[in-house]
């Protein structure tokens, strides 16, 4: 546990190695949500929270658990079983203090639990940074960290997004290319301007 | 027999936060502000709700 390991994970799972744009999950918020910077902002901040506690509870339930009673088979049921549960509470904290985020956000709050973001980096997690030789506390450091930076880095690329969108709106874009197009292919130069991160660790 | 009783209470957990998350009602923002009354006291509850 160093510091030098926490800012090259964050800086590795937020620019280079970025979730929606390198590895191409979690697209569907990355679409859906991205149309007002507020919309996002707050999508943002429940994925980063839903994906830090999880890839905490998903790293400690596979060390402690499933690999010692030898049922690492079951790790995607209980996985998906307690980022769901993670989500309820988020909706449930959100729909009591924020309605105005709460109904912004609409179906894609309850949507988190299918985001397959949180699930690939919990998956990630496990083949890339677990083994029996590294300790545990040294493993879900680095878990948690890589779990900060990627849901860092999710939230830079929607916000980024979603204010190109807004300025987009106002633009004169020609018919055909207005909405979804135009947006994809915003998305597709953002995506080769990530690719060019390749490389800076 | 672990793998078993892992599942079940994971899934009795989250019918659990399913539950109170259903149950918790959304706060109400949305409620008639009497405008008379807001300007008569001038207190921040009003200037807040009418935001």
């Amino acid at each position: 546990m160093s510091l030098t390991v926490f800012f090259t994970a964050i800086v590795s799972a937020m620019l280079i190695n970025n979730v929606i744009l390198m590895q191409f999950l979690g697209i569907c918020p990355f679409l859906g949500v991205s149309k007002k910077s507020k919309s996002a902002i707050g999508m943002s901040g429940a994925v980063l929270f839903v994906m830090v506690i999880a890839s905490f509870v998903t790293y400690t339930l596979y060390d402690l658990v499933l690999y010692e009673y030898n049922i690492p088979y079951i790790s995607t049921i209980a996985f998906i079983l307690v980022i769901a549960s993670l989500v309820q509470f988020v909706e449930m904290v959100m729909k009591r203090y924020s309605q105005s985020l709460y109904k912004s956000l609409g179906i894609y709050l309850p949507l988190i639990t299918t985001n397959c973001a949180i699930l690939g980096v919990s998956e990630a997690n496990i083949t890339a940074i677990w083994g029996e030789s590294v300790p545990y506390l040294d493993g879900v450091f680095q878990a948690v960290s890589t779990s900060i930076g990627t849901g860092l880095g999710f939230g830079l690329v929607i916000f980024a997004f979603s204010s190109i969108r807004e300025k987009l709106e106002a633009n004169n874009v020609p018919k055909a290319w207005k909405g979804v197009p135009v947006s994809l292919v915003v998305a597709g130069i953002m995506s080769l301007a990530f690719f060019g991160l390749t490389g800076i660790i | 027999m672990v793998g078993i009783a892992l599942v079940i209470g994971l899934v009795l957990i989250f019918i659990g936060t399913y539950a109170l998350n259903k149950s918790t009602p959304p706060p109400e923002l949305d409620e008639t502000i009497d405008k008379e009354a807001c300007n008569a006291c001038k207190n921040f509850a009003c200037a807040y709700k009418e935001k």
